[in-house]
């Protein structure tokens, strides 16, 4: 067959050796930005209301919605580092032992574009797969988001109202003081500062549940907003169903914010059905918790399903009342 | 052959879980043959045919889509014929169009050989083809029955798949003897009124060209 050359992105490695050698806690590399420079191939096929999730400058297509994330390891396979397009670097991280973060990258619908980003995570399997890069349960798997043009306040202030999805499939991690204040995402101040990056805003009352850093999903400020929530990350599957989820909250928040529970349930149930191994019972039970937990980041009010769940909090603003 | 696929393509074609499903390594050698002239390229195909069939079906399966969704890869029919069987559109559709005479229709392919054998007995050596199998199933054969009558085409209407809700497009076909040949569910988009209008359509066509 005759194969004619298509307009598309291609990523390919820097070559930089920083970007493939262990680094000391934030002292790796700047991202990449992957987000940018996709081609007319690339974008085909997708639906409209998919093609206002991107921008066009000079022709090329850059993604409003980026995502990056950090993969926390107790080591690496074979203790190699090596350049790979996921990856910004490596770094030492005190909690766990290693981590790699990403590259900044397009948050996508399916597409052809979407097939190369999950083919970078896919080349990283080395790096993800626990068989290979074991990890613990002090790791944890750190997810930035961002808008292009939000501010980040508004970004965590939208996401909060859908983000019920991601209590309940993490709901233990809601016991973990690494990752579990400001449980309701209240609204906080980021500070700029990367050692402190939030404070309490003033005129909010937070009864006690707050921390500077150590919350369910942190404004950064500059556009970013952080999931602490997540587990670690521990299969290339794994982690494209995140993707996939994340992509799905991000259109909700920002394109469609008055979305209802039940329609959004209808949207990520293919993805959950993935992710939990096509088992019914255990979705149908995400997505009953995903309810309350909404509820609970909302109004405050704590069904009894979530009540040991959320017990830390409680604790403490019952302390603090 | 498959220069052009990504990691993540290759890696997800080579693994046993979808081997199972689509006979990778046995199409490709079937392919090898086909190519080959001193094999029995008509066989050849044949096999060929069904095995990308059945590999087509399991790709649009729930089953299929569910595990090409897991590992990442949304395929469109497209990249399925060019990416997995490497193989061209027109060849792709052909091709299955034989497996599907040899699933539904197993008595014309027989037939079909049972013909060629006989002329080859007769010393008259044919080139069994596939193309001339699809002409005797779409019953447009030149070697067919002579008795039967035959019919030209004089007036085609098309009408585009995105008409249509359901994304599949009509054909109406005016033939010499006035039938009317419809392609698809043309009784349930077009009521029979407007066919009937499109059929005097035609005559008035047909009859101007002849005057």
């Amino acid at each position: 067959m005759i194969q004619i050359p298509k307009d598309e992105i291609k990523y390919e490695k820097t070559n930089e050796s920083s970007r493939a050698i262990l680094h000391c806690y934030h002292g790796s590399p700047s991202p990449r930005e992957m987000h940018k420079g996709a081609k007319s191939h690339d974008v085909q096929g997708l639906k409209k209301k998919d093609l206002d999730n991107l921008l066009t400058i000079d022709g090329d297509y850059t993604s409003k919605f980026t995502i990056g994330i950090e993969i926390e390891k107790n080591r690496f396979y074979r203790r190699v580092y090596e350049e790979l397009n996921l990856i910004k670097g490596y770094e030492e991280d005190g909690s766990c032992g290693y981590e790699a973060i990403t590259n900044i990258l397009p948050l996508l619908p399916a597409s052809v574009w979407r097939q190369k980003v999950f083919n970078m995570v896919h080349e990283a399997k080395y790096i993800i797969e626990d068989r290979y890069s074991p990890s613990n349960a002090n790791c944890g798997g750190h997810i930035t988001l961002c808008c292009n043009g939000m501010d980040s306040t508004e970004l965590h202030q939208r996401l909060r109202k859908h983000v019920g999805i991601l209590y309940a499939m993490f709901q233990r991690r809601l016991k973990n003081s690494y990752c579990r204040y400001n449980m309701r995402m209240l609204k906080t101040e980021p500070t700029g500062n990367r050692w402190r990056p939030a404070r309490e805003l003033e005129g909010v009352n937070y009864r006690g549940d707050f921390h500077h850093k150590y919350q369910v999903c942190l404004d950064k400020g500059n556009g970013l907003v952080e999931f602490r929530l997540p587990s670690r990350f521990t299969s290339v599957k794994q982690t494209m169903r995140r993707y996939e989820l994340m992509y799905v909250l991000m259109d909700v928040a920002v394109n469609k914010p008055r979305t209802s529970h039940d329609s959004l349930m209808k949207r990520v149930k293919p993805i959950l059905m993935s992710m939990y191994e096509r088992n019914e019972e255990k979705v149908a039970y995400v997505m009953s918790q995903a309810k309350h937990y909404k509820q609970f980041i909302l109004n405050g009010n704590i069904h009894e399903d979530i009540s040991d769940f959320t017990r830390a909090y409680q604790y403490t603003i019952s302390r603090n009342s | 052959m498959r220069e052009h696929l990504l990691q993540i393509e290759n890696d997800f074609l080579a693994s046993s879980e979808v081997r199972s499903h689509m006979n990778i390594t046995r199409i490709d050698a079937l392919a090898m043959d086909i190519k080959d002239k001193r094999k029995s390229q008509f066989d050849q195909s044949l096999k060929f045919a069904k095995l990308v069939k059945a590999s087509y079906d399991w790709f649009k399966s729930e089953d299929g889509q569910n595990m090409f969704n897991d590992n990442g890869l949304t395929w469109t029919n497209e990249d399925f014929y060019t990416k997995a069987i490497c193989i061209s559109k027109a060849h792709f559709y052909r091709v299955i169009k034989v497996a599907k005479i040899c699933e539904e229709n197993p008595q014309i392919v027989t037939k079909y050989k049972r013909e060629c054998t006989a002329e080859e007995n007769a010393g008259n050596p044919t080139e069994r083809s596939v193309a001339e199998l699809i002409k005797r199933a779409n019953g447009t054969s030149t070697s067919q029955d002579d008795n039967e009558s035959s019919t030209e085409t004089l007036v085609t209407f098309s009408m585009k798949k995105t008409m249509f809700e359901d994304g599949r497009g009509l054909s109406i076909r005016i033939l010499s003897d006035g039938e009317i040949k419809t392609s698809g569910d043309a009784h349930g988009k077009i009521s029979d009124a407007m066919m009937e209008q499109l059929k005097a359509i035609s005559v008035a066509i047909i009859n101007s060209n002849n005057n």
